[in-house]
C-alpha cells in the first residue's frame, strides 16, 4: 500500500502477523506475540528464513499467531528443545526461534531443555512463564512461586525451578528476564536474542487471565507489575542502522552482538554487569528472597562458540549438501575399514 | 572385551531420496501452470503428498505443522471432517508404504513344509535352531522379516505353509498379534516362539519349544503337556 511504512527489506508489519490468536482475550502470550512481530519487523529479518519451533501448551500454540510466512514446527509435549537442536544442525542458515512455556520447558522438557543450553544452540527462545498449567485448566507448574494460591485456594507449597538461573547454570549464553506487558522491554530483547549467536533465553513472565489472575498468585497481572526489578532500560541497535548514542558515563553500557548490532543499557540505580555470572546467579537469589522479578538483560557471554562450531560444521547447511558431499569417496571408506582390521 | 567384527562397511549404491520434496524453481512452474501447492492433500492417489523443506524461499513454501488438527491445506482445524480424512489418508500412506519398506529376506530348504520367521537380534539363534531341527528331521523354511507395515511377500510366505513358528522376543507374542490382526484367516496357522526370560535368545529353547509344538501337534494334548512339563524341569 503506497505510504504504509516499511522496513529495511521493504516489508510492512502486516508481513510479521500470522493467523488470527485464539487466546483468551488479555492474555499475556498475545502480547509476547506482538512482541516477537515487532522485534522482526525492526530487525528487518526476512520471514522467510525463519523457523517457529514449540512444543505443547498455551504458549506453544502461539507461533501460529505471528510470522505467517515462515515454516513452524508444533513438536510433542517437552520436546521442542531437541528438534530445535535438530533442525539448527540440518540447517544453520535458518534463523530459529522457540516459543515453549514453564510446563513445556520445566517439567516434561526439562531435560531436553538443560541439554540444548548445554550445546549453545543457536536460538531465540522464548518461555511464556504463567505458573500454571492453562490447558488443563490451572494446576500448579514447576515455576509457581511457594506460597502461591492456586484458583480454588490451594497454596503451593514447593519451591519454583528459576529458569534464568537454570539457563545460566546449564550454559545459555544470552540470558533475559521481561514481563509480557512491557514491549519496550521485551521487543529490544528478542532482537539481541535474535542478533546472539549461541543459546538465547527470555524468561518472561506472561499472566493467565484465565486461571492465575487472582489475589494471591504471584503471576498475576497486578502482582507481576507490582514486583517488577528491572536492572536497566533497554534498547535495541541492528547493525544496519549507523546511530550515534551519548553515554552517560558510569551510567549506560553498550554490548555489541556477534552481527555488530548493539544493546545499550541504561543502568537503574544498580552497578551491574551482565558478563558476570556469579552476580547474575547471587543477583537472582536475591530478587526471589525480597520477591521481586529481577528485569533485563541478566547474563550475556559472547565468547563461547555456539554449536555448529564446536561440531566444526561446514558453512553449507548439511541440508543442502548433495550426496557427492555427504558420501565419503571409496578410497576414503576403504582406509576406515583398514583401521578397522588394525 | 566386547570386540566384534562385521564384514567391511559398503557404499550404497543407491542416489538419495527424500521422496516428493518441492523446490521453490518447481513452486515457480506450478504456479504459471496454475497449480496450487496444498500442504496434505493427496494429489497422487497414493497418501503422500508434496512437501517444502525449510529454507524453500518461495513464498507459498511455508507451512505450519502440528498433529492432526489441520485440513488438507495445512490450515489449522477443529472441524470432524478434516480430522477423518487427515487418518484415512494416513491409513492410505501406510498401505503405500508396504510396497517401499526393505523387503523379507526368504531361506528356502527343499521340502520344507514348516516355516519359521524372526526378526532383529534372534536371527543368528534362529539359524542355529534351524540347523539343529534339520539334523532332527524337521526341515524349515524362513523369513526374517525387516520392516513394518507387512507386506504382500510375508503374506504369501504365511500361506504357504502349513506352520509357522514366529520367534520373537516378548510375554506376549505381539508381532503374532500384527500378523492376526492383518490377516485373521492366516491367524490358526502362527505358533508363537517366546523368549522372555531376561537372557539372549538361545537356539536351544527355540529348538526346545519348536519340539514341543511339534510333539503336541503328533502325540496330542496330554503327552504334550507331560512332555512340555518334563523339558521345564
Amino acid at each position: 500500500m503506497a505510504g504504509e511504512k516499511v522496513n529495511r527489506i521493504h516489508l510492512t508489519e502486516k508481513d510479521y502477523q500470522g493467523s488470527p490468536s485464539t487466546m483468551c482475550r488479555g492474555c499475556g502470550h498475545d502480547a509476547i506475540s506482538a512482541s516477537v512481530m515487532r522485534a522482526f519487523y525492526e530487525s528487518s529479518v526476512d520471514p522467510r528464513k525463519v523457523i517457529k519451533l514449540s512444543g505443547i501448551g498455551c504458549s506453544s500454540k502461539t507461533p501460529a499467531y505471528f510470522l505467517g510466512q515462515s515454516f513452524g514446527f508444533n513438536a510433542t509435549h517437552g520436546r521442542m528443545s531437541a528438534i530445535a537442536t535438530g533442525a539448527n544442525l540440518a540447517n544453520h542458515s535458518l534463523i530459529s526461534i522457540g516459543v515453549s512455556g514453564d510446563g513445556d520447558t520445566a517439567a516434561i522438557g526439562l531435560g531436553n531443555f538443560c541439554h540444548m543450553m548445554r550445546r549453545n544452540v543457536n536460538i531465540a527462545y522464548i518461555v511464556e512463564n504463567n505458573g500454571v498449567y492453562g490447558l488443563t485448566k490451572g494446576q500448579f507448574s514447576a515455576t509457581a512461586d511457594k506460597g502461591s494460591v492456586m484458583k480454588g485456594g490451594k497454596v503451593n507449597d514447593i519451591p519454583a525451578i528459576d529458569i534464568a538461573e537454570l539457563a545460566i547454570t546449564f550454559g545459555a549464553t544470552y540470558v533475559a528476564r521481561s514481563f509480557s506487558g512491557d514491549r519496550k522491554q521485551l521487543a529490544p530483547l528478542i532482537q539481541g536474542a535474535l542478533a546472539h549467536r549461541g543459546a538465547a533465553i527470555l524468561d518472561v513472565i506472561s499472566p493467565c487471565v484465565t486461571f492465575n489472575n487472582h489475589e494471591g498468585s504471584t503471576k498475576s497481572l497486578k502482582y507481576a507489575k507490582e514486583h517488577l526489578d528491572p536492572i536497566h532500560d533497554v534498547d535495541f541497535i541492528p547493525h544496519h542502522e549507523n546511530i550515534e548514542v551519548d553515554y552517560e558515563e558510569g551510567k549506560d553500557q553498550e554490548v555489541v552482538m556477534h552481527d555488530g548490532s548493539r544493546i545499550i543499557l541504561h543502568k537503574l540505580g544498580k552497578d551491574y554487569d551482565p558478563s558476570n555470572k556469579m552476580q547474575a546467579i547471587v543477583a537472582i537469589h536475591a530478587a526471589i528472597a525480597e520477591g521481586k522479578f529481577l528485569t533485563g538483560l541478566i547474563y550475556y557471554d559472547p565468547t563461547r562458540p555456539e554449536f555448529i562450531e564446536d561440531l566444526n560444521l561446514c558453512e553449507t547447511p548439511l541440508a543442502e549438501l548433495g550426496q557427492d558431499m555427504l558420501q565419503p569417496r571409496a578410497e576414503m571408506l576403504d582406509q576406515i575399514n583398514a583401521e578397522f582390521m588394525k | 572385551m566386547n570386540l566384534w567384527s562385521s564384514e567391511p562397511l559398503a557404499l550404497g549404491k543407491e542416489p538419495f531420496d527424500r521422496g516428493k520434496v518441492v523446490t521453490a524453481a518447481q513452486l515457480e512452474q506450478w504456479e504459471k501452470q496454475g497449480k496450487k501447492s496444498r500442504r496434505y492433500f493427496d494429489a497422487d492417489g497414493d497418501g503422500i503428498p508434496y512437501r517444502t523443506l525449510p529454507g524453500n524461499m518461495h513464498r507459498k513454501a511455508a507451512y505450519f505443522t502440528r498433529g492432526s488438527g489441520h485440513d488438507a491445506d495445512a490450515r489449522y482445524s477443529e472441524d470432524e471432517k478434516d480430522y477423518k480424512e487427515t487418518l484415512d489418508r494416513l491409513r492410505h500412506k501406510l498401505d503405500t508404504a508396504r510396497k517401499y519398506v526393505p523387503k523379507p529376506i526368504i531361506e528356502t530348504s527343499d521340502g520344507a513344509k514348516t516355516g519359521v520367521i524372526c526378526f532383529g537380534s534372534s536371527y543368528e539363534p534362529v539359524r542355529e535352531a534351524r540347523n539343529r531341527l534339520r539334523a532332527a528331521g524337521l526341515k524349515t523354511n524362513h523369513l526374517l522379516l525387516r520392516a513394518l507395515p507387512l507386506g504382500e511377500e510375508t503374506r504369501e510366505f504365511v500361506a504357504a505353509h502349513d506352520r509357522v513358528y514366529l520367534v520373537e522376543q516378548n510375554r506376549d507374542g505381539q508381532m503374532a498379534a500384527v500378523f492376526k490382526e492383518e490377516w485373521p484367516e492366516l491367524g490358526s496357522r502362527i505358533a508363537s516362539v517366546l523368549i522372555y526370560d531376561g537372557l539372549p535368545a538361545t537356539a536351544g529353547e527355540i529348538v526346545r519349544q519348536i519340539k514341543a509344538h511339534e510333539a503336541h501337534l503328533t502325540t496330542g494334548a496330554e503327552e504334550w503337556r507331560e512332555k512340555k512339563l518334563i523339558a521345564s524341569i
